[in-house]
């Protein structure tokens, strides 16, 4: 699959970033291709362009607080996760995300 | 301005057993080394973000930490307590990363390095390493070129 998502904690600087790398690390393991963009205390890094969400099968929102941008994702098929869900078991995540979107 | 990690906020085989304990420490700790004026609110803004979701990972590890105006140097505060201290209602914690975030944003690259800290718990090998630890020294090792990066 071709995912894009955003990650977004409160403060800005831990859970933004771990669950970045979490999403990362976990579709590389499971062969889906991914651009993570956080939108932290740094502002937004990894920024997901309108090509790419226009090529993307599927939309992660892992945010806790209001993002920037999210007009970009209009019409998209959305999942919403919580952040802390994300860090914690990322490949569980992308498996029922799978499940989901390739069953359909 | 102070290194994000220092070898003076390592402690290994502490016998907190509660999570006040812990968040007194780590205040009393920063405001020992200059790194906050006030203790209070240190220990309040971990409470308030606890409060939002907790900051508990996999492997009993939890990174509390807080951002408030009186944190005056960004700040990892490593803990490796010798019991699991409970956390919430359904985990239980032993090894703490506590970071403290100065509100202003004028330093990136201390806010990169709080990230970069964080990011490393993602990784087993450095976890099995900082369980194994004895020493402080040995887990500054570990973390220690963090404060020279990018």
């Amino acid at each position: 699959m071709k995912i894009v998502a955003v990650c977004a904690c409160p403060t800005g600087v831990a859970h933004t970033y771990l669950a970045k790398r979490s999403l990362e690390k976990a579709a590389e393991k499971l062969g889906h291709q991914i651009k993570v963009e956080a939108q932290g205390a740094l502002g937004i890094e990894n920024e997901i362009t309108l090509q790419e969400v226009r090529d993307a099968d599927v939309v992660i929102l892992a945010v806790e607080v209001g993002i920037a941008k999210r007009d970009r994702f209009e019409g998209k098929p959305i999942v919403n996760i919580p952040i802390q869900t994300v860090v914690k078991s990322p490949e569980t995540v992308l498996k029922k995300i799978e499940e989901k979107f390739l069953s359909r | 301005m102070k290194n994000v990690v220092a070898e003076e906020m390592i402690f290994v085989n502490t016998s907190f057993n509660s999570q006040k304990d812990l968040f007194e420490f780590i205040a009393d700790t920063a405001f020992g080394l200059g790194r906050t004026s006030d203790v209070k609110s240190v220990v309040d803004g971990f409470y308030h973000r606890e409060g939002e979701y907790s900051t508990a990972m996999n492997d009993g590890i939890a990174i509390p930490h807080c951002r408030t105006e009186s944190i005056l140097d960004a700040s990892v505060i490593i803990i490796r307590n010798s019991e699991k201290v409970i956390w919430t209602e359904d985990e239980e914690c032993d090894l703490f990363f506590a970071l403290l975030v100065p509100e202003s944003n004028v330093n990136q690259m201390h806010i990169r390095i709080l990230a970069q800290v964080a990011q490393l718990l993602l990784e087993d090998e450095f976890v099995a390493q900082v369980r194994q630890a004895n020493d402080p020294s040995y887990i500054f090792d570990l973390v220690k070129e963090l404060n020279t990066v990018l």
